[in-house]
């Protein structure tokens, strides 16, 4: 029953005299984004949505660096099949606070990586998703014949805003696997060796296997060669290496433990180097690093990067260390009863440290992943 | 519209004086009128002042359509012992199809219809058409949303620029 013909609508209650209630019903159906758009429609909507709206902290320029941690998903109360509400804690203003996102069951999903505002999920059938929790975009990304195989680990290098489109690179236990909209390509190199961590810098991939650095060139996916790297600790087991860029280079992080085979797995060192990939010679590829400044490194199972701790008065959170998220290492009693989301290694003086500052009783929840909104 | 003569028949009035024979089931699809039916039951006649008839004649012709589906739905269970799971899927897609082809209507129709819905309370219709009109307004800028729902901006600049400098980020691109 199409109708072009405008009747005449005087006797009839119109759109901007929808009652609140109503309105509220197509709001728990939206993105914030459209939400907030649509409280600047005009003033009785303005007036009905804008008490609805959460309280999102405003998004700094340099925000690019500060991440909100992601502290939970449920399905949204209003609309559960429609609908999954992300609940975020902002480093920046120390806040805490709930995001509509108009994308259903997101909290089936595991989170596996975030760049300026996508988020990377992977769902119980083992599709990708790319997703931006503020404005419900929801792209999926294009292979799904992977049942039975985990990611390890997969970094959103660029996200679909971006001019070339998205690029995101997965790593399987043996094999690369680049994304962006045309498709797949898989880069296996010649001889298999596990893949421990990859990230993309100046237009190559470095993928960390154990005691080898492979490269590939991301234009072409070529192989572009691998460079041996030894950085074994007499007597020490290695527990877990990644990589991280930090202020224009590229560090690898590697966590040791005293040989034993206890039922944690916390590190007792933890050694960093930074790569001179621009030097030719392969004996001066790693030269160690023993302080990051006032910045600090947040490691998880599946992320690394580097938050500045100068801006971030609320929490005075520890420059110069290491922040281990609990799922990369830590004892679980220890974990638990302290209710401490991560363990804190100071490089200073290579010693753990409580997770809170001293001057503050202020704790990092613990999150499930971390976003990088903006 | 009578199925068959055995059922009870309701008659529904519009604000405008037109009568609508229904089968009580159908009827019993908007829970206001099943409640006023529970609590009097030889009632026949129900005047809907607040509901014309173009739009109470959409609203009748969606619970028909729902109905029936269910009707048919139960009768293949019935039937076979079991529904097969294939055949739900299928029958579910084509009420699907139904409901999008039936939700195109221009945005008064849609506003009458979720003013209608809300007030006979008939959950499947005013699910849908609250879904159409957020689906509508999605990724459009305030201008397009205007545009859309034929909307005056009566917001002064001020208040205007309040709401977007709280969240510049909001308004950055539009779809």
């Amino acid at each position: 029953m199409t109708s072009g013909e405008k009747r005449s609508h005087t006797s009839y209650p119109s759109w901007v005299s929808l009652p609140p209630e109503l309105l509220a019903a197509i709001v728990d159906r939206l993105d914030i984004t459209s939400s907030i758009r649509l409280s600047a429609v005009c003033t009785s909507w303005a007036t009905a949505i804008r008490p609805h709206l959460p309280t999102i902290p405003p998004l700094r320029p340099d925000q690019h660096s500060h991440p909100w941690l992601l502290l939970s998903a449920r399905n949204s109360e209003t609309v559960p099949d429609r609908s999954t509400d992300l609940a975020f804690y902002d480093l920046l203003s120390n806040t805490s606070f709930s995001v509509p996102t108009s994308i259903p069951s997101l909290c089936r999903h595991n989170w596996l990586s975030s760049n300026k505002g996508w988020l990377l999920t992977c769902d119980p059938e083992i599709q990708l998703h790319l997703v931006k929790p503020l404005t419900g975009a929801h792209i999926l990304l294009p292979f799904n014949a992977l049942r039975g195989n985990l990611w390890s680990k997969v970094i959103l290098h660029r996200t679909p805003d971006c001019a070339g489109g998205f690029l995101a690179i997965g790593l399987l236990m043996y094999e690369l696997l680049v994304f962006t909209e045309t498709g797949v390509k898989r880069l296996t190199a010649s001889n298999r060796k596990p893949y421990l961590d990859a990230v993309v810098y100046e237009d190559k991939l470095y993928a960390l296997t154990n005691g080898t650095l492979q490269c590939w060139d991301l234009v072409d996916s070529s192989f572009k060669g691998e460079m041996n790297i030894i950085c074994g600790l007499r007597g020490l087991w290695m527990l877990k290496r990644c990589l991280v860029k930090w202020r224009g280079g590229l560090l690898m992080l590697c966590m040791f433990k005293e040989k034993s085979f206890g039922d944690y797995i916390a590190p007792t060192k933890v050694s960093l180097y930074k790569l001179n990939l621009r030097d030719a010679a392969p004996a001066h590829l790693l030269s160690p690093v023993t302080s990051i400044q006032d910045d600090a490194v947040f490691i998880g199972n599946r992320y690394s990067f580097v938050v500045p701790t100068l801006g971030l008065d609320k929490i005075k959170m520890r420059g110069n260390c290491i922040y281990f998220s609990s799922d990369v290492c830590g004892d679980p009693k220890d974990l638990c009863s302290k209710s401490c989301a991560f363990r804190v290694f100071d490089l200073g003086d290579t010693t753990f440290k409580p997770c809170y500052h001293l001057d503050t009783s202020i704790h990092l929840p613990p999150p499930i992943a971390m976003f990088l909104p903006y | 519209m009578a199925r068959s003569s055995t059922e009870n028949m309701i008659t529904l009035m519009s604000s405008d004086g037109e009568e609508f024979m229904v089968t009580e089931k159908v009827a019993r699809e908007c829970t206001t009128i099943r409640n006023m039916l529970e609590d009097d039951c030889v009632i026949t006649n129900i005047p809907l002042p607040n509901v014309t008839s173009d739009i109470l004649s959409m609203v009748i012709e969606y619970c028909m359509e729902h109905v029936a589906a269910a009707e048919k739905a139960a009768a293949e269970t019935a039937e076979k012992g079991s529904s097969s799971a294939p055949a739900a899927a299928k029958a579910n897609k084509d009420l699907e199809e139904w409901d999008k082809a039936f939700m195109n209507v221009d945005v008064y129709t849609l506003c009458d219809l979720i003013l209608a819905a809300n007030y006979l309370n008939v959950s499947g219709l005013l699910d849908l058409t609250i879904q159409t009109a957020a689906n509508l307004i999605k990724g459009k800028s305030p201008e397009q949303i205007r545009k859309t729902f034929h909307i005056q901006n009566d917001l002064s600049l001020e208040e205007e620029e309040k709401i977007r400098s709280q969240t510049p980020w909001a308004f950055e691109k539009s779809e």
